[in-house]
């Protein structure tokens, strides 16, 4: 009797011991990765490592065409997916049947879409942009001269919206789904149109989540690489990008090359670091701004 | 949708309410009964009886009236159950009235005694018994709704009452021949006034139970004689 | 002469393959309060909804028969059930104002109705939370958010949300069934006030509030109308055992 408790009790000690371990671990995989970059990238963090243009062959100087690039490219990135994206979710929770072929092939497609691995994107962009599009542009509008046809910061960020359309999709469903079915039935029973409906009452009280799913896109598609590197990415510029169909340089694209194609590795060390960690105080204060407002939303869905 | 039917805690107030009017209703038979047959044979000690069980009827009135206010007030009754309560507030009032009536015919019959052969001549007995069978109609359809006796209620009340004012015409010709049976001849009037009451309670009650069952309101309609 | 304001006509509504309602006609007289009661499931509320075309909004609903208001058939296919729903107002079991101040809440319908002109807007927002009999409570904060208002006040604000429609028939689903004793009764008087000028129907599972508040009762039971009376008839001495069994509590 004793001994069959004390062996329940030392299996239950072991399995309580087991999951404790498996956390700790994680937490400190993740703190090992923040000390080791933030010690390596402190000293890069300034004012002039963020303004200022890389030098001496990218080993000295600062990441300024990158952050820019990033950012050019997420705000195109954006102008694209978020509007679709708001269009689609709009179509699947007011106007599509529930159990209808057309929105259970739509959401299939968007789950699809975002376990798709990011270098497929890539290879879609530089197949269906540039080859496809761009170059069919080329021949109808400049005459075969190569404009269009090559890889530049439109067709890089509109693959980006393609990778991020399924976070935006869903942010802006759930979103939708949180406004009563009471508020619409209200909008309706005072002789509104669903059109009406939908603008007035349901997209205003949804725009915490439509901003949630832009933040959380724009945060994805800021550190992801693989989609951008055949479509618009460059390896250096000297200029910053001034029309779309130039290229650009990125955070996250600057990092592997650094690591991986320079000159001097071990030299260019402090600049990846630095670079490391401004691409993730970037993704992490974007995400809290996302969490923060989503916890919004969920407090108000309980309300 | 009768197999979905549920006792409620109601219905326990209902019944005791039922019972206690059917209680009430035997203790006013009984009264009435003592007191006619201590009229009819000059009982005393019957008749004092009758006057010490009326805090009976009065204590049973007051429970009566009480239990019905609190149905009301927490049980908010409709339809049947509405109609139910407020006849048997009506029925308990009527009925203590028949009851009080008893006890006036008990305090009237030792000055009556005096003069039996007097009130043999008008047939006082006779009226008197039939009140006693009339009242027990009442009872009766207290206890089983039976609306075919509310009928024969109203028939012989008629009955009585125009019993009633035939014998008082007669007294009232014999007052005018013998001044010396003033005393007497107006006890007799008041007794056969308060036969009279009994019997026009008596249809009162009827009507409350029709209201109860059928829900119409049939007082205050003329009955003519064939009813 | 009382005006029949509403009337089906051996009307059945289905949802998928299961009967709702079954046979139903009814004639509902103007400027009247009518309370439709019966146990939960009853058809009650799916009968409301079919008065303005809100069971529209559900996929599998399908009808059959007629519903008149007054003398049209509001189911015919040249019916435009926006303005349907202007006229046929419709207020519900839970209060449900917009996420905007007061004052937007009620001008809601005008602005929708493409009245955007200022001094009118204020206007028909004053007089309608006055008939909602809310306009002190709220004359000094109309620009504050309607959500800070209590339970009974937004239920009210509903209301006069509905009345800045001008319609002439207001619908009420279960409107005081989340509400405290007071705010009931402050509602009840209002739907007393309001029928000078409105036919009102209303759904209640509180079969005190029907009696107190109504003019004519109907009774549905499984989809079927039982009975329909005077209130005072059904709460008296209905004609049907199930009418009577309801109400007296003995089952449901």
């Amino acid at each position: 009797m004793i001994l069959k408790r004390f062996k329940r009790d030392a299996k239950g000690f072991f399995f309580e011991g087991l999951t404790l371990v498996s956390a700790l671990i994680i937490i400190t995989i993740l703190i090992v990765m923040l000390v080791v970059i933030i010690i390596g990238g402190k000293s890069m963090f300034t004012w002039e490592f963020l303004t200022s243009f890389p030098t001496e062959g990218m080993t000295q100087g600062g990441i300024f065409p990158a952050l820019f690039g990033t950012a050019l490219m997420v705000i195109i990135m954006s102008i694209a997916a978020v509007p679709f994206g708001v269009i689609t979710a709009i179509y699947l929770t007011e106007y599509a049947k529930e159990n209808s072929v057309i929105a259970r092939s739509i959401r299939f497609a968007v789950r699809t879409l975002a376990v798709i691995p990011s270098i497929i994107f890539g290879l879609f962009g530089l197949g269906f942009f540039i080859k496809f599009v761009g170059t069919g542009m080329d021949s109808a509008f400049m005459g075969g001269q190569l404009k269009w046809g090559q890889p530049n910061i439109l067709w890089a960020s509109l693959t980006m919206a393609l990778l991020t359309l399924p976070v935006v999709i869903v942010s802006v469903e759930e979103a939708l789904k949180t406004i009563p079915r009471e508020l619409r039935e209200a909008s309706l029973a005072l002789g509104a149109t669903k059109w009406q409906t939908i603008r007035r009452v349901v997209l205003p009280g949804s725009y915490s989540g439509i901003m949630t799913g832009t933040i959380l896109a724009v945060s994805r598609g800021a550190g992801e690489v693989a989609p951008i590197l055949f479509t618009g990415a460059a390896y250096y510029l000297a200029t910053l990008p001034g029309s779309l169909s130039d290229q650009f340089m990125s955070l996250g694209y600057h990092i592997y090359i650094m690591t991986t194609q320079s000159a001097n590795v071990d030299q260019t060390l402090p600049i990846q670091f630095g670079t490391t960690l401004v691409l993730l105080l970037l993704t992490f204060s974007l995400n809290i701004v996302a969490i923060i407002l989503r916890y919004r939303i969920r407090r108000r869905r309980i309300a | 949708m009768s197999e979905m039917e549920k006792l409620r805690i109601f219905d326990n107030e209902l019944k005791k309410l039922n019972e206690r009017v059917i209680n009430m209703s035997h203790l006013v038979e009984e009264q009435v009964s003592n007191a006619i047959l201590a009229l009819n044979t000059c009982d005393m000690k019957l008749a004092k009886q009758v006057i010490e069980n009326d805090n009976m009827v009065d204590k049973l009135d007051i429970k009566i009236d009480k239990l019905c206010q609190n149905i009301f007030a927490l049980q908010q009754p409709v339809a049947t159950d509405l109609r139910y309560i407020i006849s048997s507030l009506k029925i308990n009032n009527d009925l203590e009235r028949i009851g009080d009536h008893a006890v006036n015919i008990a305090k009237r019959i030792e000055p009556f005694c005096n003069y039996m052969s007097f009130s043999k001549k008008f047939g006082i007995d006779e009226l008197a018994n039939t009140a006693v069978s009339l009242y027990k109609d009442v009872d009766q359809l207290i206890k089983t709704h039976q609306l075919v006796l509310a009928n024969d209620i109203f028939h012989n009340a008629l009955i009585i009452k125009d019993n009633c004012h035939k014998a008082s015409e007669k007294i009232i010709e014999e007052m005018m021949h013998q001044s010396e049976v003033i005393v007497v001849a107006t006890n007799l009037m008041i007794i056969i006034n308060l036969i009279e009451r009994i019997a026009s309670y008596s249809t009162n009650v009827a009507e409350a139970i029709i209201f109860v069952v059928e829900g119409k309101i049939v007082k205050h309609q003329k009955r003519n004689e064939e009813h | 002469m009382i005006l029949q304001k509403i009337r089906t006509e051996n009307m059945y509504l289905y949802y998928g393959n299961k009967m709702a309602l079954n046979n139903v006609s009814i004639s509902i007289p103007e400027k009247q309060v009518t309370a439709l009661i019966g146990p939960s499931g009853c058809g009650k509320s799916t009968f409301l909804r079919s008065l303005n075309r809100m069971n529209d909004l559900i996929d599998s609903v399908k009808i059959e028969g007629n519903i008149f208001v007054d003398d049209i058939n509001i189911y015919d296919k040249n019916i435009d059930v926006v303005n349907l729903r202007k006229k046929v107002g419709m207020v519900f079991q839970k209060s449900n104002p917009f996420a905007k101040s007061i004052f937007d809440n009620v001008a809601y319908g005008p602005r929708i109705n493409g009245n955007n002109n200022k001094s009118e807007l204020k206007e028909i927002v004053e007089k309608s939370l006055r008939d909602a009999a809310i306009w002190d409570e709220v004359k000094d904060r109309l620009h504050d958010s309607a959500m800070g208002l209590s339970g009974g006040q937004q239920q009210r604000l509903c209301i006069a949300r509905t009345l800045a429609v001008d319609p002439e028939i207001i619908l009420m689903d279960e409107p005081a069934s989340a509400l405290d004793p007071i705010s009931t009764s402050k509602i009840e008087e209002l739907i007393f006030q309001l029928k000078e000028n409105f036919t009102i129907v209303i759904v209640t599972h509180n079969m005190q509030q029907a009696a107190r508040i109504s003019d004519n009762t109907a009774f549905f039971y499984l989809g079927e109308l039982i009975e329909y009376n005077k209130t005072k008839k059904i709460y008296t001495n209905p004609d049907k055992k199930q009418t009577e069994d309801y109400i007296s509590g003995r089952f449901g």
